[in-house]
């Protein structure tokens, strides 16, 4: 059975749709909206993990938001889908908000526990809809070990540093280390 | 620069750069190197494209409504996007805009039938339309009266703030040397009525125009606006 979730990337198309109307000269600002409607619960899913903060997300979510309708007329198909460059642009601004602050915030929200959403292997039959690039990036992440793919989907999705992968793993730092290293370096050797 | 012109270590720095686990100065000295080598930069920003694929996996969480509510209202007051291509004078024809209507018409009656050049400074009272200046659509309507000493202020639209921000109205001289008159804060969902001093009629009898700036709640009192005026209307001596 086809996770919620991959259902929704039948929707893609649309939000290319709809962020290219949201830069045309008359600025649609009902696409947005909708746009909004549509991204906006992965996007916010995506900023919570990293700042596990719900008012902090919230912060950003709005900065990201904004930020992709001020830049609306600089998105094209070069830059990725739609989804992926509003995806770029939030997490970047939620990595920004917590280097600015000093320290971690004070986790409020239980956010998911671990990457398990995205790290069931993928069966060929569950990828038909699935984006070529989405499904080379995840037969590349499916081949690693499962401890290296864990803390690469951990870093990503939840902005762990090396030593607070070590201590939620509790495994050595060098092991965390060598084993991000070369999850990375056997991820590189695929996707080329 | 040597190390970093191999592919091999240039491309899994940048990995690790975009996956967040490069840090410290080691980050700090990537950071430097790409700005002195756009090539790197390219380098990341497909990295960067390529791991955001990943968002797609994340279970969904829906934001608060009023995360949605303050985007909007962000974008009401700094943008002001036109929807519609409609012409703002074909608005005149909505019930809403009948009051400006009248009295763009009695501004312009008044204009044509009882102004005098060279009387300006005895004019005992004025009117202004302010339009955007995005959408150049009017969006408030402003009546001086020297007999009540009083400005009435009258959007016609309620106008949407971003949270911690108020419209503050400005006056500004013909003699564009000389600094704004800061008027105070206005309403931005009904009428603002203000009493007039009698050095504020003299700057509104020496002003050529009305603005107004959104500033935070904590710098209402600016000498002078912080950003750019996003409303602004030419005055128009009645009488």
């Amino acid at each position: 059975m086809l996770p919620e979730h991959f259902k929704k990337l039948h929707m893609e198309d649309n939000y290319n749709e709809l962020l290219l109307r949201c830069a045309s000269p008359h600025r649609d600002r009902d696409a947005f909206k909708q746009l909004y409607e549509m991204t906006s619960p992965r996007l916010f899913s995506l900023a919570l993990g990293l700042l596990k903060h719900r008012g902090l997300a919230e912060e950003t979510l709005q900065e990201a938001y904004l930020k992709i309708w001020n830049s609306a007329n600089t998105y094209h198909q070069g830059k990725g889908k739609a989804i992926t460059w509003m995806a770029t642009v939030t997490r970047n601004k939620a990595l920004d908000k917590l280097r600015s602050l000093k320290a971690r915030p004070q986790e409020t929200e239980s956010v998911y526990e671990g990457a398990e959403f995205a790290a069931a292997d993928l069966q060929p039959d569950s990828l038909i809809t699935v984006d070529q690039g989405v499904k080379s990036l995840m037969d590349c992440l499916n081949e690693l070990q499962p401890e290296q793919k864990e803390c690469i989907l951990l870093s990503y999705y939840q902005g762990y540093t090396h030593q607070e992968l070590a201590e939620r793993l509790d495994k050595p730092l060098g092991t965390v280390k060598a084993w991000i290293r070369r999850g990375l370096e056997k991820v590189r050797v695929c996707l080329e | 620069m040597n190390r970093y012109q191999n592919p091999e270590v240039y491309d899994r720095l940048a990995m690790s750069y975009v996956l967040g686990t490069l840090r410290g100065r080691a980050r700090k000295r990537f950071e430097k190197l790409m700005q002195e080598h756009p090539f790197l930069k390219a380098v990341v920003e497909e990295k960067d494209l390529k791991f955001a694929q990943l968002a797609e996996y994340l279970p969904e969480n829906k934001p608060a409504d009023h995360v949605w509510e303050r985007i909007d209202a962000a974008i009401t007051t700094s943008q002001a996007p036109v929807a519609t291509p409609a012409r703002w004078w074909n608005t005149l024809l909505l019930p809403r805009y009948r009051g400006l209507a009248a009295m763009l018409l009695l501004v312009v009656l008044s204009f044509t039938f009882l102004f005098k050049p060279g009387h300006i400074s005895e004019a005992s009272a004025y009117m202004s339309t302010l339009f955007s200046q995005t959408s150049h659509k009017p969006v408030m309507a402003v009546q001086v009266m020297k007999q009540e000493m009083k400005m009435v202020i009258r959007p016609i639209d309620a106008i949407l703030l971003p949270e911690g921000k108020k419209m503050v109205f400005w006056c500004i001289d013909k003699d564009q040397s000389k600094p704004y008159m800061n008027m105070g804060i206005i309403e931005a969902h009904g009428i603002t009525e203000k009493k007039l001093e009698a050095s504020s009629w003299r700057g509104i009898v020496d002003a050529a125009r009305f603005a107004v700036s959104i500033e935070p709640v904590e710098a209402v009192n600016t000498p002078s606006p912080s950003g750019e005026l996003v409303f602004v209307g030419e005055l128009v001596a009645l009488k």
